[in-house]
This record gives structure tokens, C-alpha cells and sequence, in this order.
């Protein structure tokens, strides 16, 4: 039994030792796995996104320095970039250097530490240069000296541009390899996750089977056999015996099955020999199963028992048959006695199956009561024989038998003393049996018996028993209690059996503790599961590690997207700088070629153009320029309008068949027939672009080869970058071809970028700036295209521009433009060329005014489509006292314009027919038209736009009442304005007109006079309140000697304070200046710009004129406002002279006492020297020290902690007045500067004080 | 098409070998000494004037530096011809004879030859050449630039109408650096 223990613990031991195992390498193999997944991602946390940030700085770093130093060494006055620029040598450099080196050691890759060692040596000698060069052009004598200058240009261009161009793509490389690596280890460490998790899950699944498999086998093996057996043994309980099969496994469960059917077989032997013995069947064999058998040796025992009382239960029912036959025979012979004793002996004898007998009956003398024995019976006795009748007491056998009371048996009588006779013969019995029959105690009488045969015992009892029925029962009694004894020792066995079953079923609940067992262990799985699932969430949360480190990468990326941002503001100040020179070279070339004074040659002449020519060309270039910084600032808006294709076709041919011609080149232009007639899009910009690629083309074919435009619907197979934006549009292809040069495969997207061209020398060949392209790309961009490029080296490129036939601006809203849309594509035509005006007019849409116009009225031309917003206008104009005259075309409002001549018009832009840029462009084209205000009421952004062509005010869609409110206000202070009077002085006639047209077409109420002489100008200026004077100071003039007039002027009471606006076509040196700027406040130069420049001027001085008169009915209320200026000392800091001269004379006319300062440095100088100043202003743009350094400084000086300072700035930007005021300005206006509200803020701070 | 020609410094992407180094122009800023350095000095000056002058002349395949008289200035120019170039055009130098009706784009005059300026002036007027003398006031005769010393520095003075004659287009930043200008 113990063998079959072992065995079945075996098999539980090996599931749980396969599933333990299978755990445990489990767990090893995870953790394992996530210990190697943790050093990489530290790694990567620790060293290569800190390195990788390193380097992307240390780029730049270097761009910066290149910057810097080339800054340093080309722009003489921007020191914030030399500050950056040691700073970032002393402390900026040394610092992420530190910090690189720092990291070195974790890299494991010796080629890059390597290369950023290298890098390291490189940069230090670049930054040696640098010093070169900060050492060189130190201050500013420096760089007018030429050695210097040279010298630092030839470090910057031989040596730090190089290098530093060098060192960053070195950086590049390395940063990129870098970030290959990074992005290497990153999907390395996924992959080993994911694989880690799959075989985690496989595992499990294992151990889940391996479970299953081994639950299947213990319950088919074990339990469901142990069932069988429990089920058996409580069979066998209940007294069955069931058929139990031979067992086949060899396992502790089929030895015990084996053991039970070995029970329940011997039990079966043992109940059929039991069986046996109930039926009596006392032979049957039976071996007792060992000398140990308890059941078997008593069953024996109980058989043999039962086998002596059996016997013992014959004689006595031998006896009682015997006895029953006696005493029937007794019972029929009652009475008689005799008959009674031969009954008796009859059937004694035939019972006894004996052959002689007699019957004494003992018989009581009643005399002397003395007992003797009379023959009452006899059987087969001779008569003749000695038989005795009667015999005494004592006397023969029978009487001493009797005397005795004891049984006499006679064995061998001898022969002839009793012979047995019949018939035939005679023989002599050889026993006799004399037995008394007594009867408690007494004796009745006797009987005698002859045989030939022996007495049996059983037959001597029987006889003696005759007469004592007790002795059978007694006999009885002795059985039953050995019967009993058996019964005893049965129950015992019984008892046994039940002790055997208890033995099993504790074995069953042995198993089925087993069976818990496993239950157990299962539990145990299902939390390594858990713990399972845990490390899949440490993995997770490293991957949000992971994506955190992401963004700060992307961070990274924004940074350097703000540098590039830095790069194209620094480009548009350049390209302001470098314009302002140039205006004046254009203007004196200009000049130069008109020859007035016809002093030059031919030649001469022809170098003036050129350099005009030349001065345009970079005029144009800069433009360029500003248009890159504008479309990268995202500040370019388009100028969406319906183009023909065929115009533009002609637009560009005739620009350039000229050049074809000149250079010999052949230049077709295709346009294909499939294409709409008409596109909407920005025909300046597609222009530009087509102009700029055709240019291209020309400038790389040479002669005798072809340049093409073709235009055409673009190839179904094209391939689109972004093909999103062509699914849904109709596109037209621009494709221009030439057979030029080419451009090699790989420079063919470096064209596209700004400042690249094929060759870094291409320029010296061919010009140009590498500008064109990019922006060019850009603007096809913007106007929702794309620009593609394919080009053969030595063969010729094509450029094709891919645009949607209708460009969309985004602020525009697209039913705006469905409107125009569908408009134009109805009339087709501008009626107003084709109706009759009559027509156009007579039909008002609108109830309005139309017919009841007088001259006295003052009418508001209202151009509107929208009916409903016209007949509000209608109704508010009535409430205003305005006559309305509503029209809704864009061509019935300008023959209207032209007809009724409005106070004002009230104009719409999106109109049928005309649209209101066209027609607000034909007002201010037309003479007549041009004084009258527009107000232009539309929903399109576009308000810098509109006031540019010319528009009043412009407001957006919606509109309030207060907007209404104030527009008729406009138009009301517009009629009743003051008609200004400007006296121009000047010889020539054309000039005058143009100054003349200038004037009036901007300034609305303006009165021009005219005088060539120095006596009309006094007489003019007596006769008329003049407001403004415009003054030619050309010396050759003949008719007047421009000063003095102006001395004049001066002089005269009347004219002293008029402003004076001298402009002249000659140089006028310093000395002259000085003069000239004793009398008046503003000189322009005469070149393209001149004209604008005087009507600022004029402008500024006829609106002040105004703004003096507001502010003198002002100031005559509060009499001490005003003294609050008279008397004090401002100090104003301006570097442009007519700002200073502008503002003394305001300042002055206040009675301050102004001192003036012309930059910063100057601005500090003269604080220091006068004392007592009340007030500053000060200009943020100045060269040598700027407004916010010069603020700062003053506000360090001792006693001007609290002085106020006014800042005055050009720019207009947010930022400004926020960094102003943090710079230490207690206040801030804006150029062009309001004298009046420049007047009271200085109040308000003086007041304050 | 007209070509825009401007020294394109901020982004020239040329990666010229490392100069005459640097050493020379260090030197350049001590007083000038012997007559060597002296012409090493105004080598480089006419080196650096290419870059600021624009030439409006026919392509040619090498710019073309000549030299009117012996001159030390020779062999200076020759040893940067050996290592420049200006834009991608390698410099030749060259010692001009009388009968020489090459086309140059600078021509340098040395002192014994002065007397030859206003001819050459005469004869290469319009066709973008610049000719540089060596002494002051020499540019009434003809020449756009003078290299002169002054205690003992190299300085230059620029004759804008000189240059203007001659066809030439001269930037701005050499103005500025010149001792003088003549409009």
C-alpha cells in the first residue's frame, strides 16, 4: 500500500513541479528581459536626447556666431548683436561645452566623440577668428579704415563662413546619425516588449494547459475509479455483493479496486457456503481462507454444531414418534389394561423392532400392601414357557429389577433359556433388556425385551424415558442455547466488514484534499497572471516616458523654426536700410538722365539709365526680399479678381518677345483650347511667378534655342504632393520649357530654397539672387498650387505650376465669391459701356431721391446690391437730412457719381457688373469725382487695401448704428470743413500741375494758388489766408531767388508762422541747409519719393492747422493748462532733423524752451549740461544709442528717477509700448505724431509733477 | 536679361582654400616697411576692390589683371592668383606691353609709368576697366583708383566719375572706405 501512495503523490508532484517551473522561468525570463529594456531606455533618457539636445544647441550656436561675427564685421552700429556675440564666446559656448564633454564618455560610438572633439578644436579656432575680427574692427574709425575692413572681411568670408558652414553640417550629420541610432534603440526596446509579452501569454497558456491535462488525467485515473470503489463499498454496506471487473492499471487505484473485488468474491464463497449450511447440507466442503479466517472457522464450527444437534433431534423425534405411537396405542386402550400392556409391548416391540416382550405392571397387594408384578402383556410368548404369572418382589430378574428400580440388560443369554418360535422354527434371543417403568420415583411397572440383535443405548433410554416426558425438553433446551452462542459470533464478522469500509472512505477524503490542493495551485497562477499584468503596466508607463521626451524635441524644433522667424525680421530691416540709399541713387540717375541741363554726352546720358537701371533692378531685388519675409511672416494678401488667361498670355508676351528677339531666342506661347477663358486668382502674383520662370528660362538658354509657355490642362497622371487640395478642383497647368542648361538632379530642390542657386558662382554668369524661385514656390503655395520641376542637365528644365481655376483667399467666405460668381457669369459684359445711361438710371431699385434733387441738396450716393441694408441706408441718410440716391451696380454707381455729384458715396465691394475696388479706383482716377469722400461699407477684410486705393473709411460687415452714426458725422465735418489754401510756388508749369493734382486729389477742400514770382507770392499772401506754402528753391530759377522769399516770409507779420515746405532738385550742402532750415520746417528733396514726401507734409501741416484751432478754443477754457508748458525745458532726442524742427516749433510756439538732442549718446550729454529739464521725448529709432538704451540710461542717472519721458516710435507694433514703458518711458505716442495730443500728454505729465 | 552683380557676402557659397592667409593681412596692419610688404598690402587692396566693383564686359574665361611697368606688385598678385579667385573666374596677372589691345578688367599703373595714364585712360574708356595708379591726384588723368601711403598706411582714393567713364559699377562700401571720393 505505501508503494501505491508514492506513486499517486508522483504524479501530483510532477503537474505541480512542471507548472511551478514553468513560473518561475517565466518570471526570470520577464525580468530579465525588462531589467536589459530599463538600461536602454535610461540611456537614451540619460545621454542620447541630452547629447542630442547638445548638439542641435551647439548648431546653433555656430549659425549664431557665423551671424554675429558677420554682423560684427559688415553693419557698423548693431551692438546688441557684438553684446550677443561675447557673450556667447565667454559664456554661452565654454557652458554647452562643459556640458557636451560632460556626455562624452557615455557615448559609445569613438567615431563621434571623435568628430565632436574635432568640432570642439574647429569652433575654438573659429572663435579665435571671431576675436580677430572684434579685435580689428573695434570702433568705428575702424571700419572706415580699409585694411581693417578688408582684412575682417577676408577672416569672415575665408574662414568663419566656411568653417562654420562646415562644422554644421558636420553637426548635422552627427545629430542625424545620432537620432538614427535613438529611433534604432527606441524600436528595439518596442520590439523586445512585445515580444516579452507574447511569450508571458504563451507561457501562461501553457501552464493553463498543462493544468487542464493533469486535472483530466487525476480525475479519469483517481477520482473516477475511487467514485466506482465508494460506490462498491457502500454496495457492499448494505449486504450487496456487486460484480466488481478485474482492474488492468497498475496504479495505487487499481490495486484497490483489485483488493475489493478480492473482498467481495470471498464474501460471495463465504455466503453460498453459509447458504449450504442453512439447507443442511452439512457435507459441504469448505476451506477457511487462513487459520486467521474468523468468519470462516466459526461458519465450521456452526456447521458441526449444527450437524450434532441434528442428530440428537432425530432421536428425540425417533423417541416422540415412538412415544406418540405409544401413547395413541395408550390412548385407545385406556380402560383396559392388558389390552393396554400388549398394545404397549405390541407396539414397543414392532417400534423397537425387537422379536419377544412382556409387560409386568408392578400391582399393589392390598393386604400387606407388599407390590408384586403381574404379566399384563406379552408379545409372541409361548404359553407353555416358564413365563410367570405373577412374580414377587425381589424374586427373579424382574422382581430384583424392580426392587432396584434399575434397568437389567442380559447380553448373551444362553441358548434355550428363552427361544423365539413360529410356525417353522425356534431360536433362542440372546439379549433381554428388563427395564422398570417408574414415574417420579415410582415405579409402575417393568418390561422385558428379547432380541437377537444388541440394545441401542437410545433404545434403552427411550424405554426408560417411557414414562418421564421430561427429559426431551430438557435435551431441547440445550440446543437452543448453543444456537444462540453462533448468532453471537455472526454479528462479530459483521461488525469487521464495517470497520473495513470506514478504512475506505478515508481514503477518498484523502483525495479529495489532494484535489483542493490543485485548486490551490491554480490560485497561485492566476497571480503570477496578475503580477503579469503589472509589468505590462510599468511598460506602458515607460512609453509615456518616451513620448514626453518626444515633445520636448518638438519643442526643440519650434525653437529653431523661431530662429529662422529671427532670420527673415532681420532681412526686412535690411532691405528697409539698404532702400533708402537707393531712393536717392534712383532719383539722381533719374535726373541725371533727363539732362536737363543738356551738359552730358550721349555716353553720359546712357551711364545715367544704367545706373537707374541698375538702381531698379536692386530695388527689385529688395523687393524681393520683402516679399520672401512677407509670405514667411504670413503677412502677403492676395488680390483675388477674374482674369483672363488670354491677357496674361499677352501680358507676358509682350514683356518678353523683345528679349527673345534681343538674345535670339525662340519664344512661343501655347494656349491650349480646353482651359476656361477666365480664372480667378491674383494676376499680379501668377505674374510675378510666370515672369520670374520665363526670365529664368531666357536668362539660362542661349542663343538659337526655345523658351515656351504653354498653357493647358494639366496630365491626368500627374503626381501631386498634396493631392488633397486637387481632388476637388478644376486646375490649369502654366508649363514654361526651355532648352537651357539644365539643373543636375540633386541641386533640383535646392533651386527652391531662398538664397541657393545651381552653382554658388552661377551669379557672377548670370545675376540674379536665387530669390525668384522660392518665392515664386511660395506664392504658387498661397495661391492654393503647386510648382513642379523636371530638368535634364544640358538639355533644358520645364517648370509647370499646377492652380486651381478658382484660388481662394481663406479670410474670404466662399458665398461672397459665389455671389461675383454667378453675376458675372450672367452679364458677362460691362453693360454700362453697351446701355444707354438713361436706362441704367431711370430704373431705382430702391425708393430714393433720384427725381427730386435740387442743387441746394446734399446728397449721399449710396452703392449697395443689397436691397434691404440700401433702404436702411435710405431711411438714415433721410434722418440726417441727407437725399439718398441708391445705386445697385457698380457701373450705375459711377455714372451716378458722375451725374448727381454726391456729397459722399457710400460704397459696397462686392457689386454685380463693377465691383467696388473698380469702381472706387475710376473715382479716384476721375478729376471730378476724386474730392468726394468714400465710405466703403463691405464685409471683406481688406481695410489697409481699401485706404490705400483711396477710401475714406472703410468699415466691416456687420455694422452697428453707431458705425452709421459716425460715418455721416465723417460725411458731415467733411462738407463743412474749412477750405484750406496752399500757395505753390514754382516756375515750371508741368510741375505745378502735378503738385496741383497731387494735392487736390488727397486733400479734399483744398484751394491751390499759384505764383512764379517773388512779388506774387506777397500779393497772394495778402490778399488770401494762406494755410500752407509749398516753395520751389531751385537756384537757377530766374523769376526768384528762393531764400529770399523765405527770409521774407519770416519777416512779414502776416506770413511768419506759415508753414514753409521748401523743396529743391539740387544738392544742397550743409552750410545751405542750415540756412534753409532757419525758416522753415521741412525740406524735401526732389527724387520719385519727393512728391509723396510733400503731401505729407502739406497734410500734416493743413490738418495741424486745424488741430492748433480745436486746441486753442480749448485751451481758453482751463487758462492754467496751458501755462503748464510755458516756461519748461524739454529736452527732445530725434535723430531726423524735420522731426526736430517740426516739434521745436510746436514745442516753442508753447513757450517751452526746447533743447535738442540727435541720438542717445548726445540725448545724455546734454542732460548732464542743462539742468532743470521738466520733460523728455524721446525717439526709439536712433543710430549710435537707441531710445530703449538711452531711457534705461537716464533713468540710472542721479535726480532723473521720476523725469517724464515720452517715448516716440514709428513702429506701430503690440509689443512696443510694453517694451517702452519696461525700459523705464513713463508714456508712449506714435509717429506720425498728433502735436495736440502730444500737447496734452505732456501736460498731463507736467501736471502731474 | 540684366544681371545683378553684387558681392554676395552674408551668403556666398564659395569655399575658396584658405587664403594668403591671414598672417599677410596681420601684417597688413603694422606700418608698411620695406617695399615687399608694401605691395603685398595693395595686392590685396586690388584683390579686395573686385569685390565691391561690378564689370559690365563680354564673358571671359579668366580675370585678367595687367601690369603697365615693373612693379613689385607682380609677384604679390601672382601669389594670390595662386590661391583666389574672384567670383569663379581664376586671376591671371599679366605685364601689359604697349601693343597689347587685350581686354583687362583692372589695370594697374605703376609709378615709372604715369605718364601713361591719360592713354590708357583714353583707350580703355567704356569698356568697364578699372585702372589704378599709384600716386595721388592721378586720377584726373584718367585713373578710378589711387593706392597712396600715408604714414606710412596703404589707403586708396576713389574717382567716382573716373569710374563712371570707365563703366564701371563701385559699391558703396568702397566709397566709404576711400580716402577720398570725387563725384
Amino acid at each position: 500500500m505505501k508503494n501505491n501512495h508514492y506513486k499517486v503523490d508522483i504524479e501530483i508532484y510532477v503537474v505541480f513541479i512542471v507548472v511551478i517551473g514553468i513560473s518561475i522561468f517565466n518570471a526570470i525570463y520577464s525580468s530579465l528581459n525588462i531589467t536589459k529594456n530599463q538600461e536602454v531606455n535610461n540611456k537614451i533618457m540619460t545621454v542620447d536626447i541630452p547629447s542630442l539636445q547638445a548638439m542641435e544647441t551647439m548648431n546653433l550656436l555656430v549659425t549664431r556666431s557665423e551671424m554675429y561675427s558677420t554682423n560684427w564685421a559688415y553693419i557698423l552700429s548693431n551692438k546688441e548683436d557684438k553684446e550677443k556675440l561675447k557673450s556667447l564666446q565667454d559664456a554661452e559656448y565654454p557652458e554647452l561645452r562643459k556640458k557636451i564633454e560632460k556626455l562624452l564618455p557615455a557615448w559609445k560610438d569613438r567615431e563621434s566623440v571623435e568628430n565632436m572633439n574635432t568640432i570642439f578644436k574647429d569652433f575654438d579656432k573659429i572663435l579665435e577668428d571671431q576675436k580677430q575680427i572684434m579685435k580689428i574692427l573695434a570702433t568705428f574709425d575702424d571700419y572706415q579704415d580699409p585694411m581693417k575692413k578688408f582684412s575682417a572681411d577676408e577672416i569672415v568670408e575665408s574662414q568663419i563662413i566656411p568653417k562654420s558652414t562646415e562644422i554644421i553640417s558636420r553637426l548635422n550629420n552627427m545629430v542625424n546619425r545620432k537620432k538614427e541610432q535613438t529611433e534604432m534603440l527606441h524600436f528595439e526596446m518596442r520590439s523586445s516588449y512585445r515580444s516579452l509579452m507574447w511569450s508571458v501569454l504563451g507561457i501562461a497558456i501553457m501552464v493553463v494547459v498543462v493544468i487542464l491535462l493533469a486535472a483530466f488525467y487525476l480525475s479519469n485515473n483517481i477520482i473516477v475509479p475511487l467514485m466506482k470503489l465508494k460506490n462498491y463499498i457502500l454496495q457492499m454496506g448494505k449486504g450487496e455483493i456487486p460484480e466488481i471487473a478485474v482492474s488492468m492499471k497498475r496504479n495505487a487505484v487499481g490495486l484497490m479496486t483489485e483488493a475489493v473485488r478480492k473482498l467481495a468474491e470471498s464474501l460471495k464463497k463465504t455466503a453460498s457456503f453459509a447458504h449450504n449450511i442453512g439447507e443442511g447440507n452439512f457435507k459441504v466442503e469448505f476451506q477457511p481462507l487462513g487459520s486467521n479466517d474468523e468468519l470462516g472457522n466459526a461458519l465450521i464450527q456452526m456447521r458441526e454444531s449444527l450437524s450434532m444437534a441434528d442428530s440428537e433431534n432425530k432421536q428425540r423425534h425417533w423417541m416422540a414418534s415412538g412415544l406418540e405411537q405409544l401413547n395413541s396405542a395408550l390412548r385407545e386402550n385406556t380402560d383396559d389394561l392388558e389390552k393396554l400392556s400388549d398394545e404397549i409391548i405390541n407396539s414397543l416391540v414392532k417400534f423397537l423392532n425387537v422379536h419377544n416382550g412382556a409387560m409386568y405392571v408392578v400391582e399393589k397387594d392390598h393386604m400387606n400392601e407388599k407390590p408384586y408384578i403381574q404379566l399384563c402383556g406379552s408379545y409372541a410368548m409361548d404359553e407353555n414357557q416358564s413365563a410367570r404369572k405373577k412374580i414377587e418382589m425381589g424374586e427373579g430378574l424382574i422382581g430384583q429389577a424392580l426392587k432396584n428400580k434399575e434397568t437389567i440388560y442380559l447380553k448373551d443369554v444362553p441358548l434355550g433359556y428363552l427361544s423365539i418360535n413360529s410356525g417353522l422354527g425356534k431360536a433362542s434371543a440372546s439379549h433381554i433388556l428388563i427395564i422398570p417403568l417408574s414415574h417420579r420415583g415410582e415405579i409402575y411397572g417393568v418390561i422385558e425385551l428379547a432380541s437377537f440383535r444388541k440394545f441401542q443405548d437410545e433404545e434403552i433410554k427411550f424405554i426408560e424415558g417411557i414414562g418421564e416426558t421430561m427429559g426431551s425438553t430438557i435435551a431441547a433446551s440445550k440446543t437452543n442455547t448453543l444456537t444462540k452462542k453462533l448468532l453471537d459470533e455472526t454479528r462479530k464478522q459483521a461488525e469487521r466488514l464495517a470497520a473495513q469500509d470506514e478504512e475506505l472512505r478515508q481514503t477518498n477524503d484523502e483525495l479529495s484534499h489532494q484535489s483542493s490542493l490543485l485548486q490551490a495551485s491554480e490560485e497561485e497562477l492566476k497571480q503570477s497572471n496578475t503580477e503579469l499584468k503589472d509589468k505590462a503596466k510599468l511598460v506602458e508607463e515607460q512609453n509615456e516616458r518616451l513620448g514626453q521626451t518626444r515633445d520636448a524635441l518638438s519643442i526643440k524644433v519650434k525653437e529653431l523654426e523661431l530662429n529662422s522667424k529671427f532670420k527673415s525680421e532681420f532681412l526686412a530691416n535690411m532691405s528697409h536700410e539698404l532702400r533708402t540709399p537707393l531712393n536717392s541713387v534712383l532719383i539722381l540717375a533719374k535726373l541725371l538722365s533727363d539732362n536737363k541741363n543738356k551738359t552730358f554726352t550721349e555716353k553720359e546720358i546712357e551711364y545715367a539709365r544704367v545706373i537707374h537701371k541698375s538702381g531698379n533692378d536692386l530695388l527689385l531685388l529688395i523687393n524681393d526680399v520683402l516679399d520672401l519675409s512677407k509670405i514667411e511672416a504670413g503677412k502677403l494678401e492676395l488680390m483675388l479678381e477674374r482674369e483672363s488667361v488670354k491677357g496674361i498670355k499677352d501680358d507676358l508676351y509682350s514683356l518678353f518677345s523683345e528679349v527673345a528677339n534681343q538674345k535670339k531666342i525662340e519664344f512661343s506661347l501655347e494656349l491650349h483650347s480646353n482651359i476656361p477663358n477666365e480664372i480667378i486668382t491674383d494676376k499680379v502674383r501668377l505674374e510675378q511667378i510666370l515672369k520670374n520662370l520665363l526670365s529664368n528660362a531666357f536668362k539660362f538658354t542661349s542663343a538659337n534655342g526655345t523658351v515656351t509657355l504653354k498653357i493647358k490642362r494639366p496630365d491626368k497622371s500627374i503626381q501631386y504632393n498634396n493631392p488633397a487640395i486637387f481632388r476637388n478642383n478644376e486646375l490649369i497647368e502654366f508649363a514654361v520649357t526651355d532648352s537651357g542648361i539644365g539643373i543636375p538632379r540633386e541641386k533640383q530642390q535646392l533651386i527652391f530654397e531662398a538664397f541657393q542657386q545651381v552653382d554658388g558662382s552661377t551669379s557672377r554668369k548670370y545675376g540674379g539672387t536665387g530669390l525668384g524661385l522660392s518665392i515664386s514656390r511660395m506664392l504658387v503655395a498661397l495661391l492654393g498650387g503647386e510648382m513642379h520641376l523636371v530638368s535634364e542637365e544640358g538639355k533644358g528644365s520645364t517648370f509647370s505650376i499646377f492652380l486651381p481655376v478658382r484660388s481662394v483667399q481663406t479670410e474670404i467666405d466662399e458665398p461672397e465669391l459665389s455671389v461675383i460668381d454667378s453675376v458675372v457669369s450672367n452679364t458677362g459684359q460691362e453693360p454700362a459701356e453697351n446701355d444707354p445711361e438713361g436706362n441704367l438710371l431711370a430704373t431705382a431699385e430702391v425708393a430714393d431721391d433720384r427725381e427730386t434733387l435740387t442743387t441746394e441738396d446734399k446728397i449721399v450716393l449710396i452703392v449697395e446690391d443689397d436691397l434691404n441694408f440700401a433702404k436702411v441706408l435710405v431711411d438714415f441718410a433721410h434722418e440726417k437730412n441727407y437725399k439718398a440716391v441708391v445705386a445697385t451696380h457698380g457701373d450705375e454707381g459711377l455714372l451716378l457719381a458722375d451725374r448727381v455729384n454726391p456729397s459722399a458715396i457710400i460704397l459696397d465691394m462686392q457689386l454685380p457688373v463693377i465691383d467696388g475696388w473698380s469702381v472706387l479706383k475710376k473715382i479716384q482716377e476721375n478729376p471730378k469725382l476724386m474730392n468726394i469722400p468714400v465710405h466703403v461699407m463691405s464685409a471683406m477684410d481688406r481695410r489697409e487695401l481699401g485706404l490705400e486705393m483711396g477710401a475714406t473709411t472703410y468699415l466691416r460687415k456687420p455694422l452697428d448704428k453707431r458705425d452709421l452714426d459716425k460715418t455721416f458725422s465723417d460725411i458731415e465735418k467733411s462738407i463743412d470743413a474749412d477750405v484750406k489754401k496752399v500757395l505753390i510756388v514754382e516756375n515750371d508749369l508741368l510741375q505745378f500741375e502735378i503738385l496741383r493734382n497731387l494735392i487736390v486729389s488727397k486733400e479734399r477742400n483744398t484751394k491751390i494758388f499759384s505764383a512764379g514770382s517773388q512779388e506774387e507770392v506777397f500779393k497772394i499772401i495778402n490778399s488770401e489766408s494762406i494755410n500752407c506754402i509749398i516753395l520751389n528753391l531751385d537756384f537757377g530759377s530766374k523769376h526768384y531767388n528762393g531764400f529770399e522769399i523765405l527770409e521774407q516770409l519770416k519777416s512779414n507779420d502776416k506770413s511768419s508762422l506759415l508753414p514753409v515746405i521748401v523743396y529743391t532738385g539740387e544738392e544742397i550742402n550743409e552750410e545751405e541747409e542750415k540756412q534753409v532750415k532757419k525758416f522753415t520746417n521741412s525740406v524735401v528733396q526732389k527724387n520719385d519719393e519727393s512728391l509723396n514726401r510733400i503731401l505729407d507734409e502739406t497734410r500734416l501741416f493743413l490738418h495741424r492747422l486745424n488741430d492748433e484751432k480745436e486746441a486753442v478754443v480749448r485751451n481758453q477754457l482751463p487758462g492754467k493748462m496751458n501755462e503748464l508748458l510755458n516756461g519748461k525745458s524739454v529736452l527732445l532726442v530725434d535723430d531726423d532733423m524735420r522731426n526736430i524742427y517740426a516739434l521745436t516749433s510746436a514745442l516753442e510756439g508753447q513757450g517751452m524752451n526746447v533743447i535738442a538732442a540727435c541720438d542717445g549718446m548726445d540725448a545724455l550729454a546734454k542732460i548732464e549740461k542743462h539742468k532743470g529739464l521738466s520733460i523728455i521725448l524721446m525717439d526709439i529709432m536712433m543710430p549710435e544709442m537707441d531710445g530703449y538704451t538711452a531711457i534705461q540710461e537716464i533713468r540710472k542717472m542721479d535726480g532723473y528717477k521720476s523725469i517724464p519721458i515720452i517715448a516716440q516710435t514709428a513702429k506701430a507694433m503690440k509689443g512696443d509700448r510694453e517694451k517702452c514703458i519696461q525700459s523705464g518711458a513713463s508714456d508712449y505716442i506714435s509717429k506720425p505724431i498728433n502735436i495736440e495730443q502730444l500737447l496734452s500728454l505732456m501736460r498731463v505729465w507736467l501736471y502731474k509733477e | 536679361m540684366f544681371f545683378i552683380f553684387i558681392s554676395n557676402a552674408f551668403y556666398s557659397g564659395r569655399k575658396t582654400a584658405l587664403v594668403l592667409s591671414l598672417t599677410i593681412l596681420l601684417m597688413s596692419m603694422k606700418p608698411v616697411g620695406d617695399a615687399g610688404n608694401e605691395y603685398t598690402i595693395k595686392a590685396m587692396f586690388i584683390y579686395n576692390f573686385t569685390k565691391h566693383i561690378e564689370w559690365n564686359q563680354p564673358p571671359s574665361p579668366s580675370f585678367r589683371i595687367g601690369i603697365v611697368g615693373n612693379s613689385d606688385i607682380q609677384g604679390a598678385l601672382e601669389l594670390i592668383a595662386t590661391q583666389k579667385k574672384v567670383g569663379n573666374l581664376p586671376i591671371e596677372v599679366i605685364k601689359i606691353t604697349s601693343d597689347d589691345n587685350s581686354l583687362f578688367q583692372v589695370i594697374f599703373v605703376s609709378k615709372s609709368q604715369v605718364q601713361k595714364l591719360e592713354e590708357l585712360a583714353k583707350k580703355y574708356a567704356g569698356k568697364s576697366v578699372l585702372i589704378i595708379s599709384e600716386e595721388a591726384k592721378h586720377s584726373e588723368q584718367g585713373a578710378t583708383i589711387n593706392l597712396i601711403t600715408t604714414d606710412n598706411k596703404v589707403r586708396f582714393e576713389l574717382n567716382q566719375t573716373a569710374g563712371k567713364v570707365a563703366g564701371l559699377k563701385i559699391s558703396s562700401t568702397l566709397a566709404n572706405l576711400a580716402m577720398t571720393v570725387n563725384p
